[in-house]
Parts: C-alpha cells; sequence; structure tokens
C-alpha cells in the first residue's frame, strides 16, 4: 500500500489537479477579502468590510469544509476509474482495499494541506487588508474547523467512495448531496413532528455545523462553546469515517472494472 | 520453476443473463505466445480481464504461476504486466512522469527502468509530450510500455495493434518476439485479426461465443493448414487403390463428391496425374490448394457453432 500511496502523492504533485483546485480555493478566498476590502472602502455605509465580518463568514457556514472534503478527491481521483489507471492497478496486484484505503489517505494528506494553505490565506489576507484585526475571530475560526475535520474527512472517504463505485458522475454527486444535504432537511421536518427523528438530525454534520453555529457581528453563538457539543462533533464525524469506510472496503472489493 | 504461467480451469463468467465465457480451460506455458483468436464478444477481453484480476469468475478458477487463493493470485499479478481494452495513463502527464507514476506504484527501484522502457517501446522523444497529445498508436505504445515496466513475467495484451498503422504493426510484432526470445517473456495476445497472430503466436487457442473451441501449438497448426492437392478422376474408387499400392506413404481424404483431397503432397501435381495417366483413370479436375489460418478458424467456427 506503501507503494501505491508514494505513487499517488508523485502523480498529485507532477499532475495539474491538485493545483488547480489549490488556485481555484486561494483565488476565491482572496477575491471574497478584496472585494469586502474595496466595499468597505468605496461603499459609505457598507459596515461589513471588516476582519470580523470576513472571518465569520467562513465560521458561519463550516459545511463548505464538508463539501470541501468531497471536492478535493473529486479533482484528484474522479477519473481513475474511467481512464483506466485504476485496473492497471488490480492487474498489478494491488488489493483494491489497499487502493481505497491508499486514496483516502493521500486525499486526506493533500486536502488538509489544501486547508491549511487556505485559512492562512483567509487570515492574513483579511489581516492585511481589512480593518480592525482581533483575536476572537481566528479563535472561532479554528475551533470551527477542528469541530468540522471529523465530519470533512467522513465527506471525503465518502467521495472516494462513490467516485470508485458509481459509474455515472451524476448519480455520485446526487448520492452525495443527499447524504449531506436532502436527508438532513427531510429529517428536520420530520423531527418537528416524530421526536426519534429530531435526535438522529442533531448528529448530522448539517446541524450541528450549520444550524447549531452563530457567528455575528457582536457575538458567537457556537456549538463548540461546551464540551459537549466538541464531542458530538467528533463523534459523529468519527461514526461517518467508519461508516464510510466500512461501506467502502465491502463494496469496492467486489467492484469489477 | 513452474510449467504453467497461467490456467484457468472450468471458468465461467455472466454479465447479467448474458454469459461471456463458458467453463474455459486454458494453459499457458512458461515462454509461449499464445494467440486467443475469436469474432469480437466471443470472450477475449473478457478473460484476459478475469486473468488480470479486473473481473471475477462466477465459478472456475484462475491460476498465475501455480498459485490460486486470492491473496496469492494479488502477489503473483505483480509479475505480469497487461494492456486490456484502452492505455490506463492520465492525460495531463508526460510519458515519462506516467511511467515514473507507476515505476513507483509497482515498488520497482531505479529511474533507469523508465529509460530502458522508453527506448524499447520507441517513445524516447515523446517523453515530454503529455498523454492526450500523443497519437492513437502512442497510447498504445505507452500502454504496453506501462505494461512492460519492471519487466514482467507474463504479458497480457488484448488486442495491442489496434490503432497501430502498418508500420506500428511490424514494430508491435518484432517488439513482443524480441520480448519474448531475449527476456523469455510469456505472452497472451488476443486479436481478431488472424494473419497478425500467424507472424507471432506459438499456440492458439479459438474462442467462440464464450466458448474455447480448440487450444493448438502453432506446429500442429501449421500441418494442418498445409498444401493440398485435390484431385477429381472418373475412377476414384480406382485411384484410391493406385494409391494404397504406388504411394503408400500418401495421406488422403475421399470427399462425399468424389474428390480426393491428397494432404502430405508436397506441392507435386505432376506424380499425381501420371499415376491417373498411367492406369487409365481420366483426370477431371487436378489443383493446389493451402489452407490459410483464416480457412481453419472459418470451418471450426462452423463446427463450434453445433457445440457453442
Amino acid at each position: 500500500m506503501l507503494n501505491y500511496m508514494k505513487s499517488e502523492c508523485y502523480r498529485t504533485i507532477c499532475g495539474k489537479s491538485f493545483y488547480r483546485a489549490a488556485t481555484a480555493l486561494c483565488g476565491f478566498i482572496l477575491g471574497v477579502n478584496v472585494l469586502l476590502a474595496l466595499a468597505g472602502k468605496y461603499l459609505p455605509d457598507f459596515q461589513y468590510g471588516t476582519f470580523r465580518f470576513s472571518l465569520n463568514m467562513y465560521t458561519g457556514s463550516l459545511l463548505n469544509i464538508v463539501i470541501l472534503g468531497a471536492v478535493v478527491p473529486a479533482c484528484l481521483f474522479w477519473d481513475d476509474r474511467k481512464n483506466g489507471v485504476m485496473k492497471n492497478a488490480i492487474s498489478y496486484g494491488i488489493a483494491r482495499e489497499k487502493i481505497f484505503l491508499g486514496k483516502c489517505i493521500v486525499a486526506f494528506a493533500f486536502t488538509f494541506l489544501l486547508l491549511c494553505v487556505g485559512l492562512a490565506l483567509y487570515v492574513g489576507s483579511a489581516w492585511l487588508l481589512l480593518p480592525n484585526p482581533e483575536w476572537e475571530p481566528v479563535r472561532q475560526m479554528l475551533m470551527g474547523t477542528l469541530c468540522a475535520l471529523p465530519a470533512a474527512t467522513a465527506s471525503l472517504i465518502s467521495g472516494i467512495l462513490l467516485g470508485c463505485v458509481v459509474q455515472k458522475d451524476m448519480t455520485a454527486v446526487l448520492v452525495w448531496v443527499s447524504i449531506y444535504y436532502l436527508i438532513p432537511i427531510a429529517f428536520f421536518f420530520i423531527g418537528m413532528k416524530l421526536e426519534w427523528f429530531a435526535r438522529i438530525f442533531r448528529w448530522m454534520p448539517y446541524s450541528f455545523l450549520n444550524m447549531e453555529v452563530g457567528a455575528y457581528l457582536h457575538r458567537y453563538d457556537c456549538i463548540w462553546d461546551q464540551a459537549g457539543g466538541i464531542a458530538r462533533c467528533i463523534a459523529a464525524g468519527i461514526v461517518g469515517i467508519v461508516i464510510f469506510i466500512a461501506v467502502g472496503l465491502l463494496t469496492f472489493r467486489r467492484k469489477e472494472m | 520453476m513452474e510449467a504453467y504461467v497461467a490456467e484457468t480451469r472450468e471458468l465461467t463468467k455472466h454479465y447479467g443473463s448474458f454469459c461471456a465465457l463458458k467453463q474455459v480451460t486454458v494453459s499457458i506455458r512458461r515462454g509461449e505466445i499464445y494467440g486467443l483468436v475469436g469474432d469480437n464478444g466471443a470472450g477475449k477481453s473478457t478473460l484476459l480481464k478475469l486473468l488480470a484480476g479486473q473481473l471475477f469468475p462466477d465459478s472456475g478458477e484462475v491460476r498465475l504461476f501455480g498459485k490460486h487463493e486470492k491473496r496469492e493470485l494479488e502477489a503473483m499479478r505483480s509479475r505480469t504486466g497487461a494492456l486490456i481494452e484502452n492505455p490506463g495513463f492520465y492525460a495531463d502527464m508526460s510519458v515519462e512522469k506516467n511511467l515514473e507514476y507507476y515505476r513507483i506504484q509497482k515498488g520497482i527501484p531505479g529511474k533507469q527502468t523508465v529509460e530502458e522502457v522508453l527506448e524499447l517501446t520507441g517513445l524516447t522523444q515523446y517523453r515530454k509530450k503529455t498523454g492526450k497529445t500523443l497519437s492513437l498508436g502512442m497510447k498504445q505504445r505507452l500502454g504496453l510500455a506501462i505494461a512492460l515496466i519492471g519487466v514482467p513475467e507474463f504479458l497480457l495484451l488484448d488486442e495491442p495493434i489496434n490503432g497501430l498503422d502498418p508500420s506500428g504493426i511490424i514494430e508491435m510484432r518484432n517488439l513482443l518476439l524480441k520480448l519474448s526470445r531475449e527476456k523469455n517473456i510469456t505472452i497472451l495476445i488476443s486479436s481478431h485479426i488472424l494473419s497478425e497472430l500467424e507472424h507471432i503466436a506459438t499456440v492458439y487457442g479459438f474462442l467462440q461465443n464464450g466458448c474455447l473451441l480448440e487450444q493448438i501449438t502453432a506446429e500442429k497448426l501449421r500441418k494442418k493448414c498445409s498444401d493440398y492437392i485435390e484431385i477429381q478422376v472418373s475412377d476414384p474408387e480406382r485411384y484410391t487403390v493406385l494409391l494404397e499400392q504406388k504411394r503408400k506413404n500418401t495421406e488422403y481424404q475421399v470427399l462425399p463428391d468424389g474428390k480426393i483431397h491428397i494432404l502430405n503432397a508436397g506441392g507435386n501435381t505432376e506424380e499425381f496425374s501420371e499415376l491417373a495417366g498411367n492406369a487409365g483413370v481420366r483426370i477431371l479436375g487436378l489443383a493446389k490448394y493451402r489452407k490459410s489460418l483464416e480457412d481453419y478458424y472459418m470451418e471450426l467456427k462452423k463446427g463450434g457453432a453445433k457445440r457453442c
């Protein structure tokens, strides 16, 4: 498996997909802060061109990290099954389980690297371009990232699993969207009538990263304010990781090329 | 050392309700170039994919280098190279980087391996080109180069001459012969272009509708396909008596329409016309024929159509 991971690292470093994804992410981050800075400078009544507002945009929408978790491996590995490189790896005797786990580990490493670079660029550009830099929004941003990391990792694994197993790209995207958006929203509405659905909903990333995080201009009301909230984020993420790895191993080991 | 590099026993594979392979048993000895012949949909690619581990059999067994357990098979596959259907490479990476990727993946030490394979396949001058800018023939070469990384002992090639120009076909043929002779690589090559296999194969396997019709060495096949004389005489019975008496070693067949096929005549028609003339048997027709691999295959197919 080590050789397979090394080859994937080599390919990611030599290929263009990772750099395209990194350029798009960094461009977006810089674009947001430049836009806020320009608006703050030239629009007289614009009160959002601040360091706190910029960082709170990130903290208030942590589900974006979960999306990032699926998008990066999609950029890296989406074509592997179609262009025939995966069948080559199998022909050379690399077990399907090792291919799946190898992809997960490599994708996690590069996505985490990208996340770190993105966060540094986010805070750095906001610090340089926007007024009133302060520590509290940075702390909240880092806490939110830590709490979202297990769920983002589960999302990453699910993305790789769908890319490896599902034949059609659109079907894979629909399944992913169903897992992270449609099913939780359904549970939310049914949970208004049936308590059990509401309880399950609380363990879904859509709930604890989206609906239980409030980052406002003058205060924070976040799930990680309490130890129980942090534990729920981490536990839910770990459960997701375990489930998707198990499903991945079980389905991919019988997958025909 | 194992006598058989690859074997299948009663291998069966279905795609839904369609039976792609029916109890196929093949044995490939070390050093052989095994030509797998069959029409489109005969099951050639399926058999290769099963050997490469890309598909799982419904029943039957695959053995590589004498091993058949799942983990053992995976380990044995590291001794093989495969080019099945489309060559698998990254389109936005250069030829050289694609080969380096597979070198690392196979755990082969030393970067000179890539140089060797580039040279062997004639890709040295295209090393910096990205996969997507290569012509169809060059893509096939890259696929072969990937399969050859680390000099495998067993090479699985599924219609490797597809997309090659005439000179490319000759180069590919020479390369395969060179690999077989110099590096003793066992090759399983599938094709529906019989004339191509005729130049290189040492053993043939004929597939039709998922059935293996026959497995035969090239030598035996050559004997079966050698020159023969077809002679039509006024009195076939008398002529066969003459053959028995005066040409004792002659192998012949009497066809239902009275025509006689003299199989080991060596192409000499005169002595057989003289034999008839001297005995007063009138010759109605005499011609020399050569049964080609195509003829043999077509005959085999006709017979196979009843079996499969």
